[in-house]
């Protein structure tokens, strides 16, 4: 394999790792599954085609591995809780705080999303990527990208409202006038 | 037609309009209070969604996942040439596969036979590693018992259950072996389950019980059936045939298994007790 497609594959870890946490929402689980990803692309790498995104070819080997645990349901060994997350990051005051409360409360969100609807947040709303850049990965038609985005964006804006505790505090501040 | 509306919204939001389109929607946004208020749907779980995820990106990868990228095992991997990892535990596979294509009540009565029938529980027999050349870079085979060596051994001595043990073979390919659980066995002895995940699709799961300083038997590898996937899909193992080891596991256990903390402190002790 080319020394370059290796350099890529390391420079594009973080991304696939925040994929893989937004997937899983346990951090042992991205951890392991961002292992398989790049196990099965290092194993298959024959199969990618030259020309075409590295990247969205390893958002989809991760989100069909994602997908097939889902499946089989075998899930064991210990795991970590977002708390311990944050313990890996770091602790520097109030804006960690925020941080983990907001990272808390939104990956609870999208844990409650259907699999289909959590790999498109997660593709477009937290990675950036375009409707047809999505599309590519999941090799589904831009149409049906859009409405399943949809549907999981005024899920999840339902859920905001409903679980906030910024919104809680504020409706308090409200009522107290 | 709301449908539509609510898909335009999000796509002004994304920014994924022409020039055009974004121009009407600005102008109707700006006399429609009731659109303004849609547009808060998509505004919110964009920016702030993404916001959260933020802190996950500065994290330090893994050393081990790094170097098998950058296939640096592979360099240093001359004294496996004459082991290859590739053809792992080929021996065991064989007898293992011939097991599991006969009828699944058999071979649970046949291991449930074993481990009630003998406490030490030895589920291979050394007659079926008569050709010890294919022995491999896991498993060596010293009088009479199956013992784990290399990274199978280093993973069983060092790392805790749920992490992975990352090793190429002489390909460069990824190998992995994570330990799945800990517990003690009715000799007192410290027992492990773990998986070891080859590339295309290879996967096995043992059964190792430490015997003495950094040694551990194995009393059980087999190979698990992979569900049939498709190209480019993770092939996990199936339930039934964990089922086969878990039972196993459920029989030799005496107590519960271990917690992650007490685990974590064995392993700094090298497996010490208090």
């Amino acid at each position: 394999m080319k020394e370059d497609v290796r350099q890529r594959m390391i420079e594009f870890l973080p991304r696939l790792r925040r994929f893989a946490f937004s997937l899983t929402s346990d951090w042992d689980q991205s951890e392991d599954l961002v292992q398989d990803t790049y196990v099965r692309a290092l194993s298959k790498i024959d199969q990618w085609q030259v020309g075409t995104s590295l990247e969205s070819w390893l958002f989809r080997i991760a989100q069909n591995l994602w997908k097939d645990g889902l499946k089989a349901k075998k899930v064991r060994g210990s795991t970590t809780d977002i708390g311990t997350v944050q313990d890996l990051i770091g602790t520097d005051g109030r804006t960690n705080m925020e941080s983990r409360l907001t990272l808390n409360a939104v990956t609870k969100m999208i844990e409650q999303l259907p699999a289909d609807q959590r790999v498109l947040i997660a593709l477009v709303c937290i990675d950036g990527l375009s409707y047809k850049e999505a599309a590519d990965v999941l090799e589904t038609p831009i149409g049906t990208v859009m409405s399943r985005l949809c549907r999981a964006r005024q899920s999840l804006y339902s859920m905001i409202n409903e679980q906030s505790p910024v919104s809680e505090s504020t409706k308090l501040e409200n009522r107290r006038g | 037609m709301a449908k539509e509306v609510d898909e335009m919204l999000m796509a002004f939001v994304d920014g994924e309009l022409g020039a055009d389109e974004r121009k009407r929607v600005e102008e109707a946004l700006s006399s429609n209070p009731e659109l303004r208020e849609r547009l808060k749907v998509f505004e919110a779980t964009r920016e702030p969604i993404a916001r959260a995820f933020d802190s996950l990106m500065p994290l330090p990868a893994s050393d081990d996942l790094v170097k098998l990228i950058r296939g640096e095992e592979q360099a240093r991997g001359g004294a496996r040439d004459q082991a290859a990892a590739g053809q792992e535990p080929s021996v065991i596979s064989q007898m293992f596969g011939r097991i599991f294509h006969l009828n699944w009540g058999l071979v649970f009565a046949l291991f449930a036979m074993f481990l009630v029938g003998t406490s030490t529980g030895w589920l291979i027999d050394s007659q079926m590693f008569s050709d010890r050349s294919q022995m491999n870079t896991l498993l060596t085979y010293q009088d009479d018992n199956l013992l784990a060596r290399g990274s199978l051994a280093r993973a069983l001595e060092t790392v805790r259950s749920g992490k992975k043990l990352m090793q190429d073979d002489r390909d460069g390919q990824g190998v992995s072996i994570k330990p799945v659980v800990t517990f003690r066995d009715h000799q007192h002895r410290f027992c492990r389950e773990y998986e070891v995940v080859y590339p295309l699709d290879r996967q096995f799961s043992g059964l190792a019980c430490r015997a003495n300083e950094r040694t551990w038997q194995v009393l059980v590898h087999v190979p698990i059936a992979p569900h049939q996937a498709a190209q480019n899909d993770f092939a996990p193992a199936s339930g039934e045939d964990t089922q086969l080891l878990d039972a196993v596991v459920e029989r030799m256990m005496a107590g519960e298994a271990l917690a992650a903390e007490n685990e974590s402190a064995l392993i700094e002790r090298n497996w010490q007790a208090d």
